[in-house]
């Protein structure tokens, strides 16, 4: 019996040593995450402890950095639902005790091979007397820095200089905000306006970028939800006749010019549209449209 | 018949240990040891630093032994985080915004905070009353102030809102300009007054016990037993909150309730060295590197050692050199026994045992650090034992003039006369015949 004991309590001290919980603590935070106990979803705060079976809900460029058991932190940056039993593999701290990790050292040290520029030139080439100017694989036209917007489907397009697969388009609230209130990955090259309405409001101003995934790209465009009563007012003042008289498909043709100067892309179409339809036989009206159509990638 | 195992161990023990103790007890060991001792005391009267333009001496120069423990042996992986402080960045806020977010930081009900930012002179008019008022309504504000020393004495340097900051304590930590920083002294002299450094001040605001313990140990300088950093990577040892955490309700009420509050200016860019401080953590210990830690998280890792009562001892100087004279000892009567019976193998012998020396007794000094908290000074026994094997030379040719003139009896004396042959094939006679 005597012999059975000290294995059967060597086997509980491994099990009860195996089974020790991992305690994490949020350490930081960026975006919405969310932190579901008991199918009681709340928001994370800084200091909020997670207790084991809860997951840890990450939206699109939103992060968090948490700190398992007090010692070791880590940061989940990728969109995602996280339990904490899938979290264990980021608590494992260095596993090497000052001896060894002393000992490591010494032998690493005195194993380096020994070199000379004109011997090993790998090893000392990694300086670069340069400053890095990098170039975006994302170019975004001019012609979108600002777009106002009221209504229909306008693309925020963009064209890229490398064979990517998927682009990361970002929507801020600031111009230099970090975090981005919406995100999401295409394999397009545009995203629409109408696809964002759910996101943006009206009478508010945002800003978007574009980018290869995992790549940054620091210019960002303006975006500005115009309310309907803001550009009515703003229409309403278009339409006070000119000097000289006008037939309907000259007005719309102005009026189109003068909204495509203003950045009220949809709204210039509609009224490009009709000066086309007014006059049909108006060549000039027809390829203005076209071009403008071609320009903005409109459909 | 063949010899078990472990008597071949034993024998080979037995063997090298006579070599190491062949010679311990002659005299000419003993006096060799303390002719490197007397060498070493006269170099240190030089006047002169003769290192000025030796760059591995200069390099060198702050270097520790210990700092391996931290930079390349990981020493704080396992640590835990203090939970008792948090820094607060007030980043490049202007007066008014700090005087916001000391309010907001006030507001989670802080059992101290200390203010790690210095304002010198007037600004604007209506953001320096803003940053007036908040301070005034700040009831557990410890302040910050700044010593300098004029030709006498140590004073303090005027702070435009000295007249509604009642506690206050000075940041300076002991260090050269460019040099690490290791030490701090808890109270400094500044007129006829006891000026408590600001750690001791918002120490004795939190816990009176941990302040006590460390008023009775009457340390003028006390060493920093730095545990704890925060970068970018995996170590956040305090929790740091940046002003919009705390404004956009972020952060857990309990995050800083009764707690230590540090507000100050911390950048975890590598690149950003404003207020950064060269410190034992640095993950380069030698030559050129950048400084590593931002003044705010020295104070914090000043604060948490005194809480914990976590001192550093130091082992007194007699110590290091009766430990160097024993080490010296050692190493000289191998040295001689190779430079007498092996003389062939005597150049190799000392450089390895050089090389093992130091490896060993760098780690013996980490781990009596870490284990024991004791900082044991490693430096002479290591200067003994690179000096020892020039002495050597010299204290045979001082010796060998002495036995021709006085008679002087020496082991080196028959080693002498035979100079020119590399191996001594009489060397056994010339030993017998001493002793």
């Amino acid at each position: 019996m005597k012999k059975l004991l000290f294995p059967l309590g060597i086997s509980l001290f491994c099990i009860t040593a195996r089974s020790q919980e991992n305690q994490y603590v949020v350490y930081s935070i960026k975006g919405n995450v969310n932190i579901v106990v008991n199918n009681v979803e709340s928001k994370a705060k800084i200091g909020t402890v997670i207790t084991n079976g809860s997951t840890i809900k990450v939206p699109q460029g939103s992060f968090a950095t948490l700190i398992c058991n007090e010692t070791r932190a880590f940061s989940l940056t990728k969109p995602g639902n996280y339990t904490t039993s899938s979290l264990k593999d980021s608590c494992k701290v260095g596993s090497g005790s000052l001896s060894s990790n002393y000992m490591k050292y010494v032998w690493n040290e005195m194993t380096k091979p020994k070199g000379s520029p004109e011997k090993n030139r790998k090893n000392y080439m990694s300086n670069v007397g340069a400053v890095s100017r990098s170039i975006n694989n994302v170019w975004i036209d001019p012609k979108l820095d600002t777009v106002n917007y009221v209504s229909g489907t306008i693309p925020l397009s963009w064209k890229a200089f490398t064979e990517a697969e998927e682009f990361e388009f970002k929507l801020f609230d600031k111009e230099a905000a970090e975090t981005p209130v919406h995100s999401k990955l295409v394999k397009k090259k545009h995203v629409d306006i109408k696809d964002l309405l759910n996101v943006i409001k009206p009478g508010k101003t945002y800003y978007w970028s574009a980018m290869v995934k995992d790549e940054d790209n620091e210019d960002r465009k303006m975006l500005k939800y115009w309310t309907k009563e803001d550009y009515a007012l703003y229409y309403n003042q278009l339409q006070a006749p000119v000097g000289a008289s006008e037939t309907d498909a000259e007005k719309n043709f102005r009026l189109a010019f003068v909204l495509e100067e203003a950045h009220f892309v949809g709204e210039a179409l509609n009224h490009y549209l009709k000066a086309t339809q007014l006059a049909p036989e108006n060549i000039f009206y027809r390829s203005t449209f076209m071009s403008f159509k071609k320009d903005y990638e409109l459909k | 018949m063949k010899r078990p195992f472990h008597k071949h161990i034993v024998h080979h023990t037995k063997r090298y240990t006579k070599h190491l103790t062949k010679y311990l007890y002659e005299r000419d060991t003993i006096f060799a040891t303390l002719s490197v001792f007397i060498f070493l005391i006269l170099l240190g009267m030089i006047p002169i630093n003769f290192y000025v333009l030796n760059p591995m001496k200069m390099a060198l120069k702050d270097f520790d032994f210990n700092d391996i423990a931290y930079a390349k042996a990981h020493k704080d992986d396992n640590i835990k985080g203090d939970d008792r402080i948090v820094i607060v960045n007030s980043g490049i806020l202007d007066r008014a915004e700090i005087g916001f977010l000391l309010e907001k930081v006030n507001e989670y009900k802080p059992k101290v905070i200390g203010l790690d930012i210095y304002f010198e002179g007037e600004k604007d008019p209506q953001k320096d009353s803003i940053l007036r008022e908040a301070f005034r309504k700040t009831k557990n504000l410890v302040a910050v102030s700044v010593a300098y020393p004029t030709e006498h004495e140590f004073k303090i340097k005027e702070n435009y809102f000295d007249d509604v900051l009642p506690k206050r304590g000075n940041a300076n930590l002991l260090g050269e300009e460019i040099g690490t920083i290791r030490q701090y002294t808890p109270f400094e002299k500044i007129g006829s007054q006891r000026y408590p450094h600001i750690t001791s001040a918002i120490v004795k605001e939190y816990n009176d016990t941990a302040y006590k313990k460390l008023e009775k140990r009457h340390k003028e300088v006390e060493t920093i037993n730095y545990m704890r950093t925060v970068n970018n990577e995996d170590k956040k040892k305090y929790q740091v909150l940046e002003p919009e955490d705390l404004y956009n309700d972020n952060v857990d009420s309990n995050v800083l309730k009764g707690k230590i509050v540090l507000l100050g200016y911390i950048n975890l860019d590598p690149n950003n060295i404003e207020d950064k401080k060269f410190t034992p953590m640095n993950h380069k210990f030698y030559g050129k590197q950048h400084p590593d830690m931002n003044g705010i998280i020295v104070q914090a890792n000043i604060i948490s050692m005194v809480l914990d009562a976590n001192y550093i001892k130091k082992m007194p100087s007699w110590a290091a050199w009766v430990f160097a004279l024993l080490i010296g000892w050692l190493h000289m009567s191998l040295y001689i026994r190779y430079y007498l019976e092996d003389h062939i193998w005597f150049h190799l012998v000392a450089k390895l045992t050089q090389v093992f020396s130091v490896i060993f007794f760098a780690y013996l000094g980490m781990i009596i650090y870490d284990k024991l908290k004791i900082r044991v000074d490693m430096k002479f026994t290591l200067y003994v034992i690179a000096l020892a094997v020039d002495v050597i030379y010299f204290y045979e040719a001082l010796v060998s003039w002495m036995h021709k003139k006085f008679g002087y009896t020496t082991i080196f004396g028959h080693h002498h006369a035979e100079h020119g042959h590399e191996q001594n094939p009489h060397h056994e006679t010339t030993t017998q015949e001493h002793h």
